[in-house]
C-alpha cells in the first residue's frame, strides 16, 4: 500500500469503455477499479474506482492505458490530497 | 580542388551531362536513382559531381525507394531530383502522386525509350507523354518540360527545378534516348546569370496548428522539418492544416479542386511554345527531339514552295490549349509529329476543334525520327485532300 | 470516486488538435505509442528531435496525427525509403519509423532488408498483429499457418515471417521483440534503440482485438494480451527449447546490440574525400 494518498484520474473523453477495452481494469493487480454501470455522453462505461485504498501506485492502469485516459499519482494538490485522505481515513 | 557548381563555358556536351550540369547548377544536392538505359549517365554524373559539393547521390535499390527517399529529402529541406526511363517511372507513379497531394517540391526526369515494357532500351521514342498528366492515379495537374536540344535540356532542367519550387509540385523533364546520347553545343552561363527560385517557407517559431500549409491556390508556404514547425504531411486526404479527413466528400472536393487550380490557375507563368509560323498555312505541332524533324521539314518544305510552319510545344503540361486554339484560328491546319501512334495529338485535336483540322504523322518507322520526305509526302497528302 | 481530469505527463508531446485516436477499443497501438513517448520523455529528448516517418495501416496511425513533431505519413511500404532521404537531409535529427507488419515486412520488404543491410541510423518500430487490420483482415506475412481470415477464408497456406530472424539476417544491427503485454520493457528498449548508432528494429506484438481477436475467435482485447503473456518466452530460455516447443511461442528479448560502419557516419566520410579529391 502506498504511504501518501493516492490520486486516480480518469478522462472521460478519452476512455474507449470498459466494455470494448477494459485493460485498466485486468491490469489492475489489486482490482482498483469496477465498471461503472453508466453510459457517458459517448456511449461508453468507464472503469470506476471501487477501493482506492487498495491502490499501490504500480501505474499499470496508467501505463496499459491504450488512449492515455488514466493518470495514477501521488498527489501533492491541496483539494485532491484532501479527498484522497478522506479516502483514506475512510479505511 | 572541385570543379565549381556551375561548369561557365561553351561545351561540347552530351544530352544526360547537361541534363546533370543543370541539375548541379539549379542548386539541388540530394538526387536518388536506379540505373537504366538510356538514363544512367545522369546518375553516372550525378554520383561523381554531386559529392564533391557537398550534396548526396544515392543508388537505391529501386525506384519506388528513389522517389521516396527525393521526396523524403525534399521535406528535409533539399531541393531533389531523381532520373529514370519509362519503366522506372512507371514504378515511381504512385508516389509521384504523393508528392503532388502533399505539395513537395522535387524533378523527376524522365529519359525515354522504347516502349510498352522493356522495348528497346537504347532507341528513343515519345511513347511518355500521357504518363507524367495522367499516370498517376486519381485527379490531378502536373508540370512537364519536353526540351529539343542540349542547351534546352540544360535550360529546362534548371526551370524545372524553379517551378518544382514556386508551385511546391513535382516537375517533370522528358528528353529521350535520342537527345539523352546525343552531343551537341551548348553554353552554361555564368552562376549570377542564372536566376533560382526557393520555395516560401514557414515563419520562424510557427507551428502548422496555427498556419495553413496546405491546398492555398497561390502556393503555401512549406512547413520545412527540423525546424520545429511539427508539421503533419499525410498522403490522406487533408485539410489546409494537414489534418487528415477520410470521411467526408466535401473535404476531397476542396482537397481536388485546391490541388489543381494551384497549377491551373498560373498556367500562363507555366506555358511555354515557340514557333515560326509567317506566312503558314499548314504548321506542324511537335516537340522534343521531334521538332528538330519538323524545324528541317518546314525548311525543306519551304524552299519547294510550301506555306509551311513549325510550332513548339515547349511545355506539354499544363498543356498550351490556348496556344493551340490561338494557332488554329490563324491557319489553315495543323499536322502534329510525333515519335508514338498520337498522344499529343489528340489534346492538340481538341484544342484546335472548331477552328482548324488537325492530322497526325508519325514517323515511318515508330523509334527513328521522322525523315523529310516522309513529312513532306505527308503534308502534300492532306493539302490535296 | 475518480475526480477531475488531471492532464496525462505525456499529454505535452500530443497534437492539440488529435487529442483522441481513431483506434478501436482496446486496440494495442496506443500502449506501444505511449512507451515511445516514454522512453523519449525519460531520455530528456523532445519531439522536435526527431523526425518520424509512418506508412500506411493502423499503427501507422501512431505517429499520424498524435506526435506533435514532423510528422510524414507516406504511401504503404515505403516508410523506411522516405526516412532515408529525410536522414540523409537532416543527419542530425533522429529518424524514426513507426509502422506495420503488412506495410514493412510484405509491400515494404525490399526496403526494409535494405536499410538493415545499409545500417542506416534509424529506429523501426515495427508493430505486428498478425493481421491486415485497417482493411478489414486479411492475411499478413506474419499470420499464422492454418489461420481463417478474409483473404484465407480454408486457411492460411503460408509459413508466417520471423521478422527478427529476417532483420537480422539482412544485417540489422540492434534487434529486439516485446508485447504489448511488456511496456515497461519496451520503454527500457525503446531508450536503448533510440540512442543505438546503426539500424535498430524493434518488433512490437499488439493485439488487434476486432479484426484479429473478434474475426479469428482468438478472443477480445485483454484475452489476447493474456495470451502474449502466456506465450512470451525470452531469448534465454528458447535457447534451450525445441523448435516444436517453440513454435507457438513469442521470444521477446534484445537479441543483438553490435555495431558496424553506419551508412550516414560513412556518406559523410565518402563526401569529405570527394570534396578533398576534387576533380
Amino acid at each position: 500500500m502506498a504511504n501518501k494518498p493516492v490520486v486516480i484520474s480518469i478522462n472521460e473523453n478519452f476512455c474507449k469503455g470498459a466494455d470494448g477495452c477494459g485493460i485498466c481494469l485486468a491490469m489492475c493487480p489489486k482490482d482498483v477499479f469496477k465498471v461503472a454501470e453508466r453510459l457517458t455522453a459517448r456511449g461508453i462505461r468507464p472503469p470506476q474506482i471501487d477501493k482506492i485504498t487498495a491502490c499501490t501506485n504500480c501505474g499499470n492502469c496508467m501505463i496499459y492505458c491504450p488512449d492515455m485516459a488514466i493518470v495514477v499519482r501521488l498527489d501533492e494538490l491541496p483539494e485532491a490530497a484532501a479527498a484522497a485522505a478522506e479516502q483514506w481515513q475512510g479505511e | 580542388m572541385s570543379d565549381p557548381a556551375v561548369l561557365t563555358g561553351r561545351h561540347f556536351m552530351q544530352g544526360n551531362i547537361a541534363c546533370a550540369e543543370g541539375v548541379v547548377a539549379a542548386g539541388c544536392r540530394f538526387a536518388a536513382g536506379y540505373p537504366i538505359t538510356p538514363a544512367s549517365e545522369v546518375a553516372e554524373r550525378l554520383a561523381q559531381r554531386l559529392p564533391t559539393l557537398g550534396g548526396t547521390f544515392l543508388q537505391l535499390e529501386d525506384e519506388l525507394a528513389s522517389i521516396s527517399a527525393v521526396i523524403g529529402a525534399s521535406w528535409g529541406g533539399l531541393k531533389t531530383m531523381t532520373v529514370s526511363s519509362g519503366p522506372g517511372i512507371s514504378l515511381m507513379l504512385e508516389n509521384i502522386g504523393f508528392a503532388v497531394g502533399t505539395e513537395t517540391p522535387c524533378v523527376i526526369v524522365n529519359v525515354m525509350r522504347g516502349g510498352p515494357t522493356t522495348g528497346i532500351p537504347a532507341v528513343q521514342m515519345q511513347g511518355d507523354v500521357i504518363q507524367p498528366r495522367r499516370g498517376s492515379h486519381g485527379d490531378y495537374q502536373i508540370i512537364a518540360l519536353a526540351p529539343s536540344s542540349v542547351q534546352e535540356i540544360f535550360d529546362d532542367t534548371v526551370r524545372a527545378f524553379n517551378l518544382a519550387e514556386r508551385y511546391r509540385t513535382p516537375v517533370f523533364v522528358l528528353s529521350d534516348a535520342f537527345l539523352g546520347h546525343m552531343r551537341e553545343e551548348m553554353v552554361i552561363p555564368e552562376p549570377q546569370a542564372i536566376v533560382l527560385e526557393d520555395r516560401k517557407q514557414f515563419p520562424k517559431g510557427v507551428d502548422v496548428e496555427t498556419l495553413p500549409a496546405f491546398l492555398d491556390e497561390d502556393v503555401a508556404p512549406m512547413p520545412i522539418f527540423g525546424r520545429g514547425h511539427k508539421a503533419h504531411v499525410t498522403s490522406s486526404c487533408h485539410d489546409a492544416y494537414g489534418r487528415r479527413n477520410v470521411v467526408d466528400a466535401t473535404a476531397l472536393d476542396v482537397f481536388v479542386r485546391k490541388l489543381n487550380n494551384k497549377i491551373e490557375k498560373h498556367r500562363d507563368a507555366i506555358v511555354r511554345v515557340d514557333q515560326d509560323t509567317e506566312g503558314a498555312d499548314v504548321v506542324l505541332v511537335s516537340y522534343g527531339s521531334i521538332l528538330r524533324s519538323a524545324q528541317a521539314a518546314v525548311e525543306a518544305g519551304r524552299a519547294e514552295g510550301l506555306k509551311l510552319g513549325w510550332f513548339k510545344l515547349g511545355t506539354l503540361w499544363p498543356f498550351p490549349d490556348k496556344e493551340i486554339a490561338a494557332l488554329a484560328d490563324r491557319v489553315k491546319r495543323l499536322i502534329v509529329l510525333e515519335n508514338n501512334l498520337g498522344q499529343m495529338f489528340h489534346y492538340v485535336q481538341a484544342a484546335a476543334a472548331g477552328r482548324a483540322p488537325v492530322s497526325f504523322c508519325p514517323p515511318r518507322i515508330i523509334g527513328e525520327m521522322h525523315e523529310i520526305e516522309h513529312v513532306l509526302a505527308a503534308v502534300k497528302n492532306e493539302v490535296r485532300a | 470516486m475518480s475526480l477531475a481530469a488531471y492532464e496525462h505527463p505525456l499529454a505535452k508531446y500530443i497534437r492539440p488538435s488529435a487529442k483522441t485516436t481513431a483506434n478501436c477499443p482496446g486496440c494495442g497501438n496506443g500502449i506501444l505509442a505511449q512507451a515511445i513517448l516514454q522512453a523519449i520523455d525519460e531520455l530528456g529528448l523532445t519531439l522536435d528531435d526527431f523526425v518520424f516517418v509512418s506508412g500506411i495501416g493502423c499503427s501507422a496511425w501512431i505517429p499520424s496525427p498524435s506526435f506533435f513533431g514532423d510528422v510524414l505519413h507516406t504511401t504503404h511500404g515505403r516508410p523506411i525509403a522516405f526516412a532515408t532521404g529525410l536522414k540523409v537531409a537532416l543527419p542530425e535529427k533522429r529518424a524514426m519509423v513507426i509502422s506495420g507488419d503488412g506495410d514493412l515486412t510484405a509491400i515494404g520488404g525490399n526496403h526494409l532488408i535494405h536499410a538493415a543491410r545499409r545500417n542506416i541510423a534509424m529506429t523501426v518500430f515495427c508493430v505486428n498483429n498478425g493481421i491486415y487490420g485497417m482493411t478489414g483482415g486479411q492475411v499478413a506475412p506474419t499470420t499464422p499457418l492454418g489461420l481463417n481470415t478474409v483473404t484465407t477464408p480454408f486457411g492460411n497456406a503460408e509459413n508466417p515471417f520471423d521478422i527478427c530472424e529476417l532483420v537480422k539476417g539482412a544485417g540489422a544491427t540492434f534487434v529486439a521483440r516485446w508485447t504489448t503485454y511488456h511496456p515497461r520493457q519496451i520503454v527500457k528498449t525503446a531508450k536503448k534503440a533510440i540512442q543505438h548508432k546503426g539500424f535498430a528494429f524493434v518488433e512490437v506484438w499488439s493485439q488487434c482485438p476486432v479484426e484479429f481477436g473478434r474475426k479469428t475467435g482468438l478472443g477480445n482485447s485483454v484475452q489476447m494480451m493474456e495470451w502474449f503473456k502466456r506465450v512470451s518466452v525470452s531469448a534465454a530460455k528458447a535457447k534451450s527449447m525445441s523448435p516444436d516447443e517453440l513454435r507457438d511461442k513469442i521470444v521477446v528479448g534484445e537479441f543483438l546490440d553490435i555495431e558496424k560502419p553506419e551508412l550516414i557516419e560513412t556518406l559523410a566520410a565518402v563526401r569529405a574525400k570527394a570534396m578533398a579529391a576534387g576533380r
